[in-house]
């Protein structure tokens, strides 16, 4: 511990950086923590506040799953004619419609700016089929089923600390699971996100539990791969969420 | 002790006996009561013998190639077993009961719109097919051309469709037609099984569709086809009654396969099996677009009401089946 005697010569963020990494090794090897406060050895002050600085929270999120467009699909059948061409029974434009979505997320600091969170999101969005044009004049139907959807995600954010709004850019992906109303279908796949948003404390650090609450907003794009999809590619869909943040 | 009974089709206005829980049509036959596919015995191919003539301005040697090619084209579906061999040529008329199955020309000019037929014996005990036999209506012009000929019938689409029977398939309802004078033109078709031919010149008869594949991969399906595909069944109702004889058509909203069937029975039973998984819609029509009795046996059939879709969209699972749907028509 010679070394902290030596802090006053590093930069304060330095020091900070230093603190929580020897608290990272407290959490995960207590015998060499207690070494290394041992009796006689304390940490200078601008260290034993930094001590405060959390390096776990826990986010309860409430927001919307875009949803997004699944492009267009076609029954043709085979006109008769010399050369081949294909005559439109009915046309289907599809959906999948914006949900209400909730998330719980863990995050743990990893270094000064950066956070490492795993994620937990619950969506029912419909799959809708806008069927039109009927060769034979059927009425327009928009045919839909509920989807239930899980994503379990793990990411990585970037923070920028203020005194009491911390903006940040978060990406990631992680496992995604859609179950169809009839549960008859359980579709598996992949999804990726990138995006941004700001923590605002509710009260500044030190006030007790207060201090430690901050209302998270974030917004996503998120691409999914797999799953229940039409097209191998398709655009991302936008999730938005706010809530609570408790910092532990 | 084994009864043979002859069962007589008529490919283009065909009389069948169908199967009520089955896709597109199978063809079938009652046995104590009980409804059995028509299909072939499993574990051997079909073995088949051509007319030594030609006809209707084919040759015999470009009738025998066309032929082959409309085989091929039922043995290249991937999850199907069918297959077939050709053993040799006959100048014999094909005959019930000899146990060889003859696909050639006839000259039938009383059958003034009947392009082939083909007719099975079938073992009434078990329901396997015995024998069947083709023929191709020598009082047409025919055509064997790769882009086919102006006023000519093209004979590989037409032996594609008999050959369809010929592996215990009935007709699909997968089409548009228009009435001209006292017969019926087809449009568009969604099926070779379709049970009116496309006009002289044109070959789009010969490309099997999706919904001709599930029903031959259905009767003689591969180790995977159950496994890697899916079903719904349920019922079509008017007025809280079922409805007999409704064409029953789900279309996959991935690829926009058309895969139909019908309602067999009062209950207004169907179907729809051989359906690649994920997600579709179900549209219900009457059978208007031809001869009923082309599809189905029986004055029970009911066109009286409209068009419609399920307002549910279905995700169809694989190896798995989608119970209980119900459509509501209503009267025309």
């Amino acid at each position: 511990m010679t070394r902290w005697r030596g802090a006053d010569r590093w930069s304060r963020d330095a020091v900070l950086y230093a603190w929580v990494m020897s608290m990272t090794v407290m959490r995960v090897a207590p015998v060499a923590a207690q070494v290394a406060v041992a009796p006689g050895d304390a940490p200078p002050v601008a260290t034993v506040r930094s001590a405060r600085v959390p390096r776990l929270e826990v986010s309860l999120l409430g927001g919307v799953f875009g949803g997004g467009d699944l492009g267009s699909t076609d029954a043709n059948l085979l006109t008769n004619q010399p050369v081949s061409g294909q005559t439109l029974l009915f046309t289907t434009r599809t959906e999948i419609t914006a949900a209400p979505v909730v998330e719980g997320r863990v995050g743990m600091r990893l270094l000064r700016a950066v956070w490492v969170e795993g994620g937990l999101s619950y969506a029912q969005p419909e799959l809708v089929a806008a069927i039109s044009r009927d060769s034979e004049g059927a009425a327009d139907v928009r045919a839909s089923s509920r989807l239930t959807q899980v994503v379990a995600d793990g990411g990585v954010q970037y923070r920028w600390s203020g005194r009491r709004v911390a903006p940040f850019v978060m990406a990631g992906g992680g496992y995604l699971r859609q179950l169809d109303d009839a549960r008859t279908t359980t579709a598996t796949g992949s999804m990726y996100y990138g995006g941004g948003g700001v923590l605002v404390r509710l009260a500044p650090a030190g006030r007790g539990w207060i201090g430690r609450l901050a209302l998270r907003g974030d917004v996503r794009a998120a691409w999914l791969r797999g799953a229940i999809r039409l097209q191998d590619e398709r655009g991302p869909a936008v999730i938005a969420t706010a809530g609570l943040t408790a910092r532990l | 002790m084994m009864v043979a009974r002859r069962v007589c089709l008529i490919a283009l206005l065909a009389a069948t006996s169908a199967v009520p829980t089955s896709a597109y049509l199978k063809f079938g036959y009652t046995i104590t009561g009980q409804s059995v596919v028509l299909k072939w015995p499993e574990g051997r191919a079909v073995t088949y013998v051509l007319g030594s003539r030609g006809g209707g301005g084919v040759s015999a040697g470009e009738f025998g190639d066309a032929i082959g090619r409309a085989f091929a084209r039922w043995e290249a579906v991937p999850t199907s077993t069918i297959r077939f061999t050709q053993a040799g040529t006959t100048t014999r008329a094909p005959s019930d009961n000899d146990n060889v199955n003859v696909l050639t020309f006839a000259d039938r000019p009383e059958l003034d719109r009947t392009l082939g037929a083909t007719s099975y014996t079938v073992d009434i005990v078990s329901g396997s097919l015995l024998e069947a036999d083709v023929f191709f209506n020598a009082a047409f012009p025919w055509s064997v051309d790769t882009a086919g000929r102006p006023g000519r019938f093209d004979l590989e689409s037409i032996a594609t469709h008999e050959i369809g029977h010929l592996v215990g398939l009935g007709h699909s309802a997968l089409g548009e037609t228009e009435v001209v004078g006292s017969g019926r033109r087809v449009l568009a078709a969604g099926a070779v099984m379709f049970p009116i031919a496309f006009s002289p010149g044109s070959v789009g008869g010969r490309r099997l569709q999706a919904d001709d594949i599930a029903g031959v991969s259905d009767i003689y399906p591969d180790g995977a086809f159950r496994q890697s595909t899916g079903s719904i069944s349920g019922r079509v109702v008017k007025g809280g009654v079922g409805v007999f004889g409704a064409h029953v058509v789900a279309m996959h909203l991935r690829s926009g396969a058309l895969i139909g069937g019908f309602t067999l029975d009062n209950s207004g039973a169907f179907v729809l099996a051989g359906l690649a998984p994920g997600p579709v819609v179900l549209r219900v029509e009457p059978l208007d677009d031809g001869d009923v009795a082309s599809f189905i046996d029986g004055p029970r059939v009911d066109v009286d009401f409209r068009v419609a879709f399920s307002p549910q969209a279905f995700f169809v699972p694989r190896g798995g089946n989608v119970p209980d749907v119900i459509i509501d028509v209503v009267a025309k």
